[in-house]
């Protein structure tokens, strides 16, 4: 185990911000940018194609529905390769592999966060969406004052898991060259070549405390939103608490 | 272009070591080799063996290769002729500078003059330079060789301007240390030599894959260590990723095979081509190891989630925390560092005999079985448990109230229940190994996304062989979402939803 | 009370008349909820309906908002077709001024009283938010709800939460207002309190169609009593008559079993 220690210590720097300032910025966090531009990038989308899948009009509910499939039927590697062959087509000059990814992760992750956001609408009660109707309100009028708040609210934990996934992801971007953890951790082994379980060690080991310390805020945020959402336990009006109501005339005698 | 419309290849140096290998590899493909190298009686047996054409020229004799070049055409060249002499550049003489320029450089340039052209003017050709990793990194070997090396790289780069906008590839190879001649040539043919360069290494033995060339280090001693930088070209150790854009510096462009930008695919799709045929074949050819593959992958996570699950709910607490760690981790770690890990982590620490054996019986597929499998089992286990907990608590009293112990009351009680619970869950878990099998393509296992940048690093026609991947993919995925529904409804308890 | 079948109307009848169901049919697939309807609720009077469970009642009094459509029939809310082909937006228009109460109250969680009162006369008739802020403060006011203005719903109590969600339903202003089984969800201390705001409305002249259980409160508060049973109102009569002397014996056997208790 010594080992691993000194290949932290020779190498931290690489693993944490990869060649930087002598080439693009890597390691960790060019890991974690990435993850939160994705999910950032991401977020907005989702919300519009989850919306688009429960809209009434089915030229929006298709293509949507259809997208998502899609993208949630095919692995990230195949995914990878879809943009990286478009993006250039479509902008009409090569991109980088950084972009790449982003882009890649926008969508992937838009795909599945509207998913989560789905659930988290279905799973308000219908009352909220007839209340609002009832009231006056458009379908998007209450879409956005009403259901979108508390659904977003509500699935805080399943977005935060999303994240999670996100950085996971990341890894992927060894693949096209992006350089990341995964990467700035195979450049170690590379050159070292012979303590490749070390090397390995380290980097399952990073990425299993940055996971799995989210994923601790993600249950700690669960509980508390569980907690707020049902509320305090039901007030029994004590005496005086509400003020006289108006006393309706003499009610007639039947 | 399929491999399958080459017809002829030149492979220089061909006599021993690397040639020789190369030779014997295109002569199995079905190309007619023409074998260059100075001894005739090597060539004569490599003949016999192979069925090659010899032809007895040194490689540095410009007349002789010219006459060569002008005899026939070559699909694919093969510039592997290299000698090597010891010692530094303070150590140098005049003709050993002047043998190292001529046959690793001048000879590679001549070949490339006399035939490139050829392969240009015909829009099918492949160019295969044998440079060396001594052409990137700098140790205690011969400064001639390294900069004829270096020179012979840049050359495979801009061979690249060159022929841009036709079909004509160019392939540089970087070994490391190959048992081959060329170190009894420069250090003395001895014992001592082929201890220390030869023996003190592992060779992957059978694993011969067309395009690349492993070698596995043990203690290399490659001098200082390299430069950071772009590590694609760290040829020698085991390369991870025979992928375009890994090698971008030596390979084609990476992405997808435009050889021009903007002209994507103008005239490059003659009517009626073989190679359509080819990429359906592919396609489902490997589809089917795939599939195969995939089956046991689902089994083996299926079962070592219900043991896994089974273990966990035991009141034992180390039973238990042990469990609970073991998916934690596999939860919290990437699927693509877990297979790293095995791959290249834990194969290193096997027994050396396990190690041997399992790389003549394709490592690389077992391994990610078995990451696979095992990252999967922890996800079931967490589905099963999901839906274990949704059975009410009252279940498990009754079977215990009836006598049943406590693996009777998981077996005939709890566990069908909570199975049918977690059946959607397992279901989208199930689709998600699926599509984690393609990472398997990261550490060189060919299931379907390698067989498809295969493909189409073949073919050029990206949009097609890309498209029938992802309908592949999703033609599977919606299948095991169907069996799940349909399992769903086939073993649903009667009067529940 | 004598049931008259009128001829379809395609225009509004009497100046007077704030609900009227014409022939309104539906059905569930094969089932039908609702058949042959024809009633009407003048301009200030308060109508329950009561009936069995499954009657269709809930099902009736949501037709007249639309969050239940109709198969065959019209509906005339303050002379408008309710269920006629409309846009979006002419749509909300009419639904906003038609108050409904919910048995569950639907009170939106994230957003306190006084927001929840606030919100739809400033989103949807572009009320002044100093204005809204005002008017919200009088109703509640109204239903004595004054201290709780900074609450969120998840703090009050059921009684309290249906309160505000009918000063949330007048701060819209509407003519009339539905209640579909306001106090089915409460606890029985908390009936009386939504009752008596009830009741103070049906006082202030709000025209008020209700579906309840409360037979004291039709007994006192009603004008006109509706019982339906399988999607037919069978009886239509003043509240003295109804509870004195039903006519139709389904309705006799109903109140019977209410009395059994």
């Amino acid at each position: 185990m010594y080992s691993v220690y000194e290949i932290l210590r020779d190498n931290w720097l690489l693993l944490l911000v990869g060649q930087y300032p002598n080439g693009p910025l890597g390691g960790i966090v060019a890991t974690l940018i990435l993850s939160v531009l994705g999910i950032v990038l991401a977020f907005p989308l989702s919300v519009l194609l989850a919306l688009a899948r429960l809209s009434p009009w089915r030229v929006l509910r298709w293509p949507a529905t259809v997208l998502v499939y899609v993208v949630r039927g095919v692995p990230l590697l195949m995914v990878i390769l879809w943009v990286y062959f478009l993006v250039p087509l479509l902008i009409g000059r090569e991109v980088s592999g950084f972009t790449t990814m982003l882009c890649t992760l926008v969508i992937y992750e838009g795909a599945y966060l509207s998913e989560v956001v789905r659930a988290g609408i279905q799973a308000l009660p219908k009352g909220q969406t007839e209340a609002a109707r009832a009231l006056g309100h458009s379908h998007l009028g209450t879409m956005w004052f009403v259901i979108l708040p508390q659904a977003l609210y509500n699935m805080l934990p399943s977005m935060l898991s999303q994240f999670i996934s996100t950085i996971k992801e990341t890894t992927l971007g060894y693949v096209i060259n992006v350089q990341e953890l995964t990467f700035a951790a195979n450049q170690i082994n590379n050159q070292l070549l012979t303590k490749p379980f070390q090397v390995f060690f380290i980097l399952a080991m990073t990425y299993y405390v940055v996971c799995f310390s989210l994923t601790q805020l993600t249950q700690w945020l669960e509980r508390r939103i569980a907690h707020k959402r049902l509320g305090a336990v039901q007030v029994q009006p004590a005496a005086g608490d509400s003020t006289p109501l108006p006393s309706p005339v003499a009610a007639p005698q039947p | 272009m399929p491999f399958s419309d080459y017809k002829t290849a030149l492979v220089t140096g061909a006599s021993s070591g690397i040639g020789a290998a190369v030779v014997e590899r295109l002569s199995k493909e079905g190309l007619k080799v023409h074998a260059l190298a100075r001894s005739a009686g090597k060539l004569a047996d490599l003949a016999a063996r192979t069925g090659c054409v010899p032809h007895a020229v040194d490689v540095s004799d410009i007349a002789g290769i010219t006459r060569l070049a002008q005899e026939v055409e070559f699909d694919v060249l093969v510039n592997n002729a290299g000698v090597d002499r010891p010692g530094s550049i303070l150590k140098a003489d005049a003709e050993g500078i002047d043998l190292l320029v001529d046959v690793n450089l001048r000879a590679v340039l001549h070949l490339c003059r006399l035939v490139v052209p050829g392969m240009v003017a015909r829009d099918r050709g492949h160019v295969v330079n044998i440079s060396s990793i001594a052409g990137a990194y700098n140790f205690g070997g011969n400064s001639t060789y390294h900069a004829t090396k270096a020179a012979v790289s840049m050359l495979s780069r801009q061979l690249r301007i060159d022929c841009f906008g036709k079909r004509v590839r160019v392939t540089e190879i970087c070994p490391g240390r190959v048992a081959t001649d060329i170190f009894a040539h420069v250090h003395g043919d001895s014992e001592d030599t082929y201890k220390r360069f030869v023996e003190g290494f592992r060779a992957a033995a059978g694993r011969g894959h067309r395009r690349r060339h492993r070698l596995r280090h043990r203690g290399a001693r490659c001098g200082e260590r390299g430069a950071h930088g772009d590590h694609a070209h760290a040829a020698g150790a085991r390369r991870p990723l025979d992928h375009p854009a890994r090698n971008a510096a030596r390979l084609i462009p990476p992405g997808p095979s435009t050889p021009a930008k903007g002209t994507a695919h103008e005239g490059l799709r003659p009517a009626g081509d073989p190679a359509e045929t080819g990429v359906r074949r592919h396609a489902a050819a490997r589809h089917a190891g795939d599939a195969e593959d995939r089956g046991r992958l689902l089994a083996a996570g299926d079962d070592h989630g219900c043991v896994l699950l089974v273990v966990r709910l035991t009141p034992n607490r180390i039973a238990e925390r042990a469990v609970a760690g073991y998916v934690s981790y596999h939860r919290n770690v990437p699927t693509l560092v877990q297979l790293m890990f095995w791959y290249f982590g834990i194969f290193s620490l096997l027994p050396d005999a396990l190690q041997g054996w399992l790389s003549a019986n394709n490592a690389e597929r077992l391994l990610s079985i078995v990451a696979l499998g095992l990252c999967q089992a922890a996800y079931f286990s967490e589905d099963m448990r999901s839906g274990l907990r949704a059975v009410p608590a009252g279940q498990a009293e009754a079977a215990r109230a009836l006598g049943h112990g406590y693996i009777g009351s998981m077996r005939h009680v709890m566990l069908p229940q909570a199975i049918r619970n977690a059946v959607p869950a397992l279901v989208n878990h199930s689709v998600s190994l699926f599509k984690n099998s393609s990472l398997a393509m990261a550490i060189g296992v060919a299931e379907l996304t390698h067989a498809v940048k295969e493909i189409e690093s073949q073919s050029f026609r990206t949009f097609e062989a890309y498209s029938v991947a992802t309908v592949l993919y999703l033609v599977c995925s919606l299948l095991i979402m169907a069996v799940g529904g349909w399992l769903s409804r086939r073993y649903r308890i009667a009067g529940t939803r | 009370m004598t049931m008259t079948t009128p001829a379809p109307h395609t225009s509004p009848a009497r100046d007077d008349t704030m609900i009227l169901f014409s022939n309104i049919n539906k059905w569930y697939g094969d089932y039908q909820a609702l058949a042959d309807i024809n009633a009407e609720v003048k301009k200030g009077e308060v109508v329950v309906v009561c009936g069995p469970s499954g009657s269709g009642k809930s099902t009736l009094i949501r037709t007249v908002n639309r969050l239940e459509e109709v198969k065959s029939g019209q509906l005339l809310f303050d002379g408008h077709d309710i269920h006629a082909p409309m846009g979006g937006a002419a749509l909300n228009k009419l639904r906003s001024r038609i108050g409904f109460v919910f048995q569950s109250f639907n009170l939106f969680p994230h957003l306190s009283v006084m927001e929840n009162i606030m919100l739809s006369p400033m989103r949807v008739l572009g009320v002044k938010r100093a204005d809204a802020k005002a008017k919200a403060g009088q109703l509640l006011e109204r239903v004595g709800l004054s201290n709780k203005a900074g609450a969120y719903p998840a703090q009050l109590s059921g009684g309290q939460q249906q309160r505000v969600a009918i000063a949330r339903a007048l701060a819209m202003e509407p003519p009339a207002m539905l209640f579909d089984e306001p106090t089915s969800a409460l606890d029985p201390e908390m009936v009386g309190e939504v009752l008596s705001v009830m009741r103070a409305l049906a006082h202030d002249g709000m025209t008020m169609m209700c579906v309840t259980h409360e037979m004291n409160f039709a007994r006192e508060v009603a004008d006109r009593v509706w019982f339906m049973d399988a999607g037919r109102i069978l009886e239509k009569a003043d509240p003295a008559t109804f509870f004195g002397s039903p006519q139709h014996p389904r309705a006799q056997r109903f109140l019977s079993d209410l009395r059994a208790h």
